[in-house]
């Protein structure tokens, strides 16, 4: 078990596979609602003209552009900086448990950056590097994606309690940091669980809807 | 169309609550920025008992900018206010009362006295000038639901936060607060806005003793039975524009005593018909709503709602109406006897396969179904059938789960309830000029007991509507006091609302010949 935390191919291609899984789940999520909107609806659907209101038909791009202008909701104000923020720390929790220790990849690391190892504010800009790399990704993900779902109250809590876990498992990412090169087994898989499981909670509203539509 | 949701009185407020509920996850109680309802819908509570007020948490002061809030419309009237010793002195009926305990005429009284007795309004308007109009409790009132409504000055800066289009008051017939103060409110506002659009919910009382208050149901079918007739009996220019009715007793036997399960689900329910995420072209403002409804009629119509919802699967839609109409009535009906449906879904559900459903369920024509589609949550379908007028049969009472069996034991109740000695509906402690206006409403020769054992005939027989002439508590004095104007007219009536009155006769007229889209003269002859 220990080995598989601190295998870095296996974490970091999971962690990519279920971002990138999200991301065509969302994509094809959006494509179903349009399909199934399509078939049920009144107008049909001009695969190349214009939209032609009068004569009841419309063009693919113009309800596709519409489906999505109605499917907008407004989650909610304290539940959107919630997400932006899970979303930042996400990526720069990832960053931290995989590239701040040489134990996991050993020639791509935070030590390799001398500049920044001997600094004193080292980890922090670290964090603060990614972070600002982070934002411009977190700052649209509740607007292009969460908006587009009817989401539970118990999914929006599951997305905002991402933010306290992922501030768990950067703060065991860096006591790791701090001890190197001891290993804290112990926090080592405590990080990657809290990692994980909150990146499972950030995509779970795209993945239950998928799931939900294959029924 | 988005609505103003305006809960009066305990269950209106309760109901009221679970419409406004913030979607957003507040963070020790806040929300960092604005309240985002389900719907987008706003709204309000209105409530007379102020103890009711202090034992929740959800709805805070209006008048301390609170959101939700909540405004006890009797407040802005002083402990020492001359308005408020007149009528208590003149009529006996004090304003600052803390609840109405099943007193429907309470309130109706009030407000009436407000509007017969001119110098009773002249002293409330020059003691309070801020309410210029002839009822300063109303237009408090109204100026608290206003700033949620299309009506308002407020515009929307970001381009989100849309104001009401309509509003839907919730209620229930045979409490006190809001079963007395729903019929003022929306003469008040369409006395000012005569075309926009105002829904009411009610929520009528179970069968036996309540079991919070102890309250009897001839008492509280009394109650019921004048806040539904003087809301049935204005035309559709100064009463609303639909009754949704829910009947409680079905509630209760499904859900037990459980009434928060039970606001829950009338609220889960009457999701359809609030949602948004509309299908592109389906989403109507509430004024062709509101013209949809009243199409051919010149009385508000009496709509029943039947709810059903499945897990998503594959053709879901006739066994979605199936089951709406057999097992999801809110209140009892036969749906055959239905003049019209209009259908709110959630899900992906096929426009012609949902008409040609209820069609065939109901035998309603497919043109005079008309289904509003919105997009669902993650696996569900759902479907809410309005039916309009679904009542009228012969011999209708006395088959088991009508419309028509609960509208007659409701008015039997309250016939009771009338003529058991113990009632004391006419106190002795009155002044006499009450006494005798109550005196003539309840026993008069054309008071409303008559008016009642009538509309139990027409019930009996099949009509509709078997609620005909409005009725007020002061109408001798109106007719004493104003000879001359009452001969003439009845009451005053400007030239916009007579306009309105033709109008509204003339699409009925041509309707019922088939003209225009009324459609089948047949059904439109039988609503009389």
């Amino acid at each position: 078990m220990t080995s598989l935390f601190l295998n870095g191919v296996f974490g970091v291609s999971l962690f990519l596979l279920l971002l990138a899984g999200g991301v065509a789940l969302h994509l094809l999520n959006m494509e179903r609602t349009y399909r199934r909107v399509a078939a049920t609806s009144k107008v049909k659907v001009d695969d190349e003209g214009e939209p032609k209101a009068n004569g009841g038909k419309i063009s693919k791009d113009k309800l596709k552009e519409e489906i999505m202008e109605e499917m907008f909701t407004r989650q909610g104000s304290n539940f959107n900086a919630a997400a932006v923020a899970a979303w930042m720390l996400l990526f720069a929790a990832f960053a931290y448990f995989y590239f701040l220790t040489p134990e996991i990849f050993p020639r791509h690391n935070y030590f390799q950056v001398s500049f920044l190892a001997s600094g004193p504010l080292g980890f922090a800009a670290f964090g603060l590097l990614v972070l600002l790399f982070s934002l411009v990704a977190a700052a649209f993900v509740p607007r292009k994606i969460y908006g587009y779902y009817e989401l539970s109250k118990s999914m929006k809590v599951a997305v905002m309690f991402a933010v306290p876990l992922l501030a768990v498992s950067i703060f065991l990412s860096v006591q790791q940091g701090t001890i190197y090169p001891e290993v804290d087994l112990g926090s080592r898989s405590f990080a990657f669980l809290a990692l994980f499981a909150s990146e499972a909670a950030l995509l779970w509203p795209v993945y239950a809807d998928a799931l939900g539509g294959m029924k | 169309m988005r609505l103003c949701i305006v809960g009066i009185g305990g269950c209106g407020g309760h109901l009221a609550e679970r419409f406004l509920q913030n979607q957003d996850v507040p963070i020790l109680n806040r929300s960092l920025g604005e309240h985002v309802s389900f719907g987008g819908v706003k709204g309000l509570w209105l409530e007379a008992d102020v103890q009711e007020t202090q034992n929740q948490r959800f709805f805070g002061s209006l008048d301390r900018g609170c959101y939700p809030g909540f405004f006890i419309p009797h407040d802005i009237i002083g402990d020492k206010s001359k308005t408020h010793r007149i009528i208590n002195q003149c009529y006996g009926y004090d304003l600052k009362k803390q609840g109405f305990m099943r007193q429907a005429e309470f309130l109706k009284a009030v407000f009436e006295i407000f509007e017969t007795d001119q110098e009773l309004r002249s002293e409330a308007s020059s003691e309070y000038p801020e309410y210029p109009s002839k009822n300063p409790i109303l237009e408090a009132s109204w100026d608290r639901i206003r700033p949620y409504t299309t009506l308002s000055d407020q515009k929307d800066n970001d381009g989100e936060s849309k104001m009401c289009d309509g509003i839907l008051f919730i209620v229930s017939l045979g409490g006190g607060t809001g079963t007395g103060f729903v019929n003022p409110i929306t003469r008040y506002i369409r006395g000012k806005y005569g075309a926009y659009p105002v829904f009411v919910m009610g929520v009528l009382t179970e069968e036996g003793v309540d079991p919070q208050q102890r309250a009897k149901e001839p008492k509280r079918a009394l109650g019921a039975a004048i806040s539904l007739y003087d809301l049935m009996t204005k035309n559709v220019v100064e009463s609303v524009d639909g009754v949704i009715l829910v009947d409680n007793q079905i509630m209760v036997e499904r859900f037990g005593q459980d009434y928060s399960a039970i606001d829950d689900f009338i609220h889960q329910a009457m999701r359809p018909f609030v949602a948004g995420r509309h299908y592109p072209g389906e989403d109507p403002p509430s004024l062709a709503m509101r013209e949809k409804f009243i199409e051919g009629l010149n009385r508000p119509p009496i709509l029943v709602p039947c709810y059903w919802r499945e897990k998503r699967r594959k053709d879901p839609e006739d066994e979605l109406v199936k089951l709406a109409l057999t097992k999801g009535r809110l209140f009892g009906c036969d749906p055959e006897k239905a003049d019209r449906a209009y259908v709110f879904t959630r899900g992906f559900i096929d426009h012609e396969e949902i008409v040609s459903a209820i069609a065939s369920y109901s035998g309603i024509p497919a043109e005079r179904i008309e289904p509003w589609r919105k997009l669902g949550e993650n696996g569900w379908d759902e479907i809410l059938i309005l039916l309009r007028n679904p009542y009228g049969k012969e011999r209708g009472r006395d088959v088991k789960g009508t419309l028509e069996q609960r509208i007659h034991r409701m008015i039997g109740m309250a016939i009771k309830y009338m003529d058991d000695i113990e009632s004391n509906l006419v106190k002795d402690g009155m002044p006499d000029r009450t006494k005798r206006a109550l005196e003539d409403y309840f026993y008069g020769e054309d008071g409303i007991r008559k008016r009642f054992e009538e509309a139990l005939l027409k019930i009996e027989n099949g009509e509709r509507p078997f609620f005909l002439e409005e009725r007020n508590i002061f109408e001798r004095a109106i007719r004493e006091s104003h000879p001359q104007q009452t001969q003439e007219t009845g009451r005053k009536v400007d030239e916009d609302e007579v306009r309105k009155i033709v109008e509204a006769e003339v699409s009925r007229a041509l309707a019922e010949r088939g003209f225009g889209a009324g459609g089948d003269p047949k059904r439109t002859l039988q609503e009389g």
